[in-house]
């Protein structure tokens, strides 16, 4: 049986849409002219997700969270993703680009 | 969504996450390497990892205090370089070279006008060097591009 998102992609499609996204800022955010331009990509990112795209789960010290793997423009992303109910948000740990293949359920996601 | 409230932090997670007002930090912003961001913004920030996080409202007021001082480096960067070309040429002819409208050019070093960052580059490019650059704009528009 394949492996499951943790947190479910109807979930996080519906709290961007809301614009309720968190997104840690990191060195990754360089790759983007503004901020607002970065927040728009994750946001377009967020709202597309597919299963296909679904790499892994991993576990955080408190959180679990879902890894994937998107072309965007011929580039391969990696995107981190959890969610935190309390607030509730979707929280962004990492939006960069691929630094090595990625194994998703739709195939490998070359850099 | 709120940027003031306290979240606990996904990075780290121990630490929690709360607006915070601090010197020294700095942004990639259009296309400069680095911008002061101003002191008295906060940006919601991880107690303990010291993760920035950003939501709606920090991003938009980022934006917007990382967009004056961007336009402010423009004005002076801009500055600077015509200062140096007006010691090697008359303004009119950079403005005539480049294409731009008569007095253009005093009006960026008065600020009545807001270079852009393509005007901006051509000025630092013509600054490195304002005779040989000057004169090879001249040649370039005097003459027929090269095949």
């Amino acid at each position: 049986m394949k492996k499951e998102p943790r947190w479910p992609l109807e979930r996080v499609k519906e709290l961007a849409k809301a614009r309720r996204f968190f997104v840690q800022r990191t060195r990754a955010l360089d790759f983007f002219p503004s901020f607002q331009a970065a927040r728009t990509a994750v946001l377009g990112v967020l709202l597309e997700l597919e299963i296909g795209s679904y790499a892994h789960t991993v576990q955080l010290t408190f959180d679990m969270a879902d890894v994937y793997g998107i072309r965007v423009e011929d580039r391969g992303w990696y995107l981190k993703i959890t969610i935190d109910e309390q607030v509730p948000e979707v929280a962004v740990i990492s939006f960069h680009p691929l630094e090595r293949a990625l194994k998703t359920r739709g195939g490998r996601v070359t850099p | 969504m709120t940027g003031s409230r306290v979240r606990k932090c996904h990075a780290c997670g121990v630490g929690e996450v709360r607006p915070l007002a601090a010197d020294g930090r700095i942004a990639r912003y259009r296309t400069l390497a680095t911008v002061p961001i101003p002191r008295d913004l906060p940006i919601p920030t991880c107690s303990n990892c010291g993760a920035e996080w950003l939501d709606e409202e920090t991003t938009k007021a980022l934006d917007e205090a990382l967009e004056v001082a961007y336009r402010a480096e423009l004005r002076a960067r801009a500055v600077q370089s015509i200062e140096r070309i007006n010691q090697h040429a008359a303004q009119r002819r950079v403005e005539l070279l480049l294409g731009l409208s008569q007095g253009y050019l005093s009006k960026v070093r008065s600020g009545a006008r807001a270079p852009s960052p393509e005007l901006v580059s051509q000025l630092a490019l013509l600054a490195g060097d304002p005779a040989a650059r000057l004169r090879e704009l001249e040649d370039y528009w005097s003459n027929p591009p090269a095949s």
